[in-house]
């Protein structure tokens, strides 16, 4: 564990309090981290669900781009 | 001058032997007045001097002052001032800048090749309004930063937002380091806003090298849920481990 902070230049030994913060903030980083990636793997599959359903009812690759402004 | 019969007593020549006022420039031969030591007194403006007799201060230049009658020594001024650095080449848990608001409530902040030491952790940012004995939620409602693919194992701009998320991390990227390929470089603001419904709001444009030839960009902001100043900011390595890097913040004059 990694017991110093450096402040304007000067290193500066973390108190026990500060450190517990910088486990409590490395677990939070990880929930935080993980929603993001949940988050855009469900705007993945919320597109490609919605892409099946307009090939589904007969649009081509050309119209679906152009619908989607590609 | 000629003699008849003696030769007259030699004498020496005394400044009361001569006639005051008729010594003219003429009688003085070229190139010999010692300016060292042959004057006295200040050379004044009107004659191309100075009209100063004494030297300033360490750094201060020479200028014309207030009244524009004279010339005088003066400190170097500027509304753009350094305030703090930091810096670790041995690495560190974070890197801090403790900074006065007296005079200032806009903020340029730059960081320089920041990375983490380990594969996978990432770089937050926390503000504090009281030099970092706390620190102040983030409501941020424009998060952006670097996300980390996991499946190209790339980073790329995270197009989300974490909307207002009431924890202290501002998120800057994912993992800064994947084998000491990922640097992090930002330039950003911190305004300590006087308008209560917008408060201490701070922008950065995050350029990071993703890989050897690799280049991304990305924003990020936030707002930060204070009415005091912010006095105190601190990049972090998310896993607890160490960082390095060089972070210098300057402030803008009132």
């Amino acid at each position: 564990m990694i017991l110093k902070k450096t402040v304007n230049g000067i290193e500066i030994d973390l108190t026990p309090e500060e450190i517990i913060q910088r486990e409590q903030d490395a677990i939070q980083y990880e929930a935080d981290k993980l929603a993001r990636e949940e988050k855009i793997a469900q705007e993945i599959a919320n597109k490609q669900s919605a892409l099946n359903k307009l090939k589904a009812l007969g649009l081509n690759d050309a119209e679906i781009n152009s619908i989607l402004g590609k | 001058m000629g003699y008849l019969g003696y030769k007259p007593a030699d004498k020496p020549l005394t400044s009361a032997d001569i006639t005051d006022g008729i010594i003219v420039n003429a009688d003085i031969a070229n190139s010999t007045i010692n300016l060292t030591t042959k004057v006295t007194g200040t050379l004044p403006l009107t004659n191309g001097g100075t009209g100063l007799a004494t030297l300033g201060t360490a750094n201060q230049v020479l200028a014309v002052n207030s009244g524009a009658s004279a010339l005088e020594f003066q400190s170097v001024s500027s509304d753009f001032v350094k305030l703090a650095t930091t810096n670790s080449t041995a690495g560190t848990a974070s890197l801090d800048l403790s900074f006065s608001t007296t005079d200032y409530d806009t903020f340029f902040i730059s960081a320089n090749d920041v990375y983490c030491a380990t594969t996978g952790a990432g770089i937050a940012l926390k503000v504090s309004a009281n030099s970092g004995s706390s620190y102040v939620n983030c409501l941020g409602t424009m998060q952006l930063g670097m996300q980390h693919n996991n499946n190209a194992n790339i980073l790329q701009p995270y197009t989300g937002s974490t909307g207002n998320n009431n924890t202290t991390q501002f998120f800057i990227t994912d993992d800064i380091h994947n084998g000491g390929t990922r640097t992090v470089s930002l330039n950003g603001w911190l305004n300590n806003s006087k308008n209560s419904f917008a408060p201490h709001m701070t922008i950065f444009n995050n350029s990071m090298k993703t890989a050897a030839n690799y280049f991304q960009q990305s924003w990020t902001s936030a707002q930060f849920d204070t009415t005091s100043k912010i006095n105190y900011i601190s990049f972090y390595n998310t896993a607890s481990y160490n960082m390095y890097g060089n972070i210098t913040i300057w402030g803008l004059k009132k």
